[in-house]
């Protein structure tokens, strides 16, 4: 975004955020924080530090570059306040077991609101039990990122975020075969 | 269906979950704001004023101290609360800048961890230490003081010193777990950008 087309104050710039990235944060706070009341409090904090930043954002990357960047960043504070869980992360380079029914429910088409309810509880405990750079690629990814936009948020290159990308779709296929097995009998 | 399709409906389900539409008033913006500053302000007072009543309760100790040995345990005791209170302040939780906060995911999360990492390895500077000198030095002057003691304090002893190498094991664990993560990161940004320093 150049300069020249910049909100004039702080506020303005907010409410631009919220209009445009509003839901998109709301479902990242959900990829950070199981707890729903602790959820709350994360996206606040999020809108908290985003108002607080736009102060300073001066064009010299894209808005949604700096939106996710703070958005991630705080829930990565977030998440490093509570150091008994970081020894429960996984990185997709591990063996990560399958939830249950994962699979039946995204094979079947995803036709049925509650499958897909269900699909997506189960997307969201192995997003929730990644390491936070694995988790920031995945969910940009969910929101429709390429891998060019999430390389330019997280600083790594976007054939790396490629790569990642590949894993997690190869880790979701796997299950989704597994699930569609189970599903047939 | 092919991987991507279902990488797209995915994709599709994850972007249609209903909104709540939060949003903030600017009201709300600038009370949290306030509150979250005057919190880190009232906890920095108080580490603050816990050094400095430290300071002044061993320090006047050490000034009437009867003897040469104790005057100088007690001036131990009384700079040691204020070193934590430096160290703690400079390596703590502390407020994150803007610009901090806007900066690539990845070097972000790997500052983060590299100041937990400080943190767990310094623990015999900042948290063993601080709390062993002052019961040692305690535990020294009733001995020089009383001979008919060395009995309980060398029991003690061993006691006091597995306590600190328990905590000192603790936190070393952790912070070599956290160690792995940095080295992971670095090889993730290493091949990302193979011609700079990381």
């Amino acid at each position: 975004m150049q300069s020249e087309e910049l909100p004039r104050t702080q506020d303005e710039r907010y409410q631009d955020v919220v209009a445009g990235f509003g839901a998109a944060l709301e479902r990242l706070a959900q990829g950070y924080e199981a707890d729903a009341a602790a959820r709350d409090d994360l996206l606040q904090n999020i809108h908290v530090a985003l108002w607080q930043s736009l102060a300073r954002f001066d064009g010299r990357c894209s808005l949604r570059t700096w939106v996710y960047r703070v958005a991630h960043n705080t829930a990565v504070s977030h998440v490093l306040q509570r150091s008994r869980e970081r020894n429960r992360w996984v990185s997709l380079d591990d063996e990560i077991e399958p939830p249950q029914m994962v699979g039946r429910a995204v094979a079947a088409g995803g036709a049925h609101v509650l499958d897909q309810q269900l699909a997506l509880q189960r997307i969201l405990a192995l997003i929730q039990q990644l390491n936070p750079l694995e988790r920031q690629i995945i969910l940009s990814y969910l929101e429709g990122l390429d891998a060019s936009a999430i390389g330019e948020i997280t600083g790594l290159s976007p054939s790396h975020v490629a790569t990642k990308i590949h894993r997690i779709k190869a880790l979701l296929k796997s299950w989704f075969e597994e699930g569609g097995r189970h599903g047939q009998r | 269906m092919d991987s991507d399709d279902r990488g797209l409906n995915l994709q599709q389900m994850w972007q249609q979950q209903p909104p709540r539409g939060v949003q903030l008033s600017k009201e709300e913006l600038t009370r949290k704001t306030s509150r979250l500053q005057r919190r880190i302000r009232w906890r920095n007072a108080r580490e603050c004023a816990g050094a400095v009543l430290a300071f002044v309760i061993f320090g006047w100790a050490a000034i009437h101290s009867a003897t040469w040995w104790a005057m100088a345990m007690r001036s131990v005791a009384a700079v040691v609360p204020l070193g934590v209170a430096w160290y703690l302040y400079r390596n703590g939780s502390v407020r994150l800048s803007e610009d901090e906060l806007a900066s690539a995911s990845s070097s972000f999360y790997r500052r983060e961890l590299e100041r937990q990492s400080r943190l767990l390895h310094g623990v015999l500077r900042w948290y063993v230490a601080p709390l062993m000198i002052p019961i040692l030095l305690v535990l020294a002057t009733v001995v020089a003081e009383r001979p008919a003691a060395r009995t309980g304090a060398g029991l003690m002893l061993p006691v006091i010193l597995g306590f600190c190498f328990f905590v000192w094991k603790l936190n070393h664990r952790a912070a070599q777990a956290i160690d792995r993560q940095i080295e992971i990161l670095r090889e993730w940004e290493g091949e990302s950008h193979p011609h700079e320093p990381v």
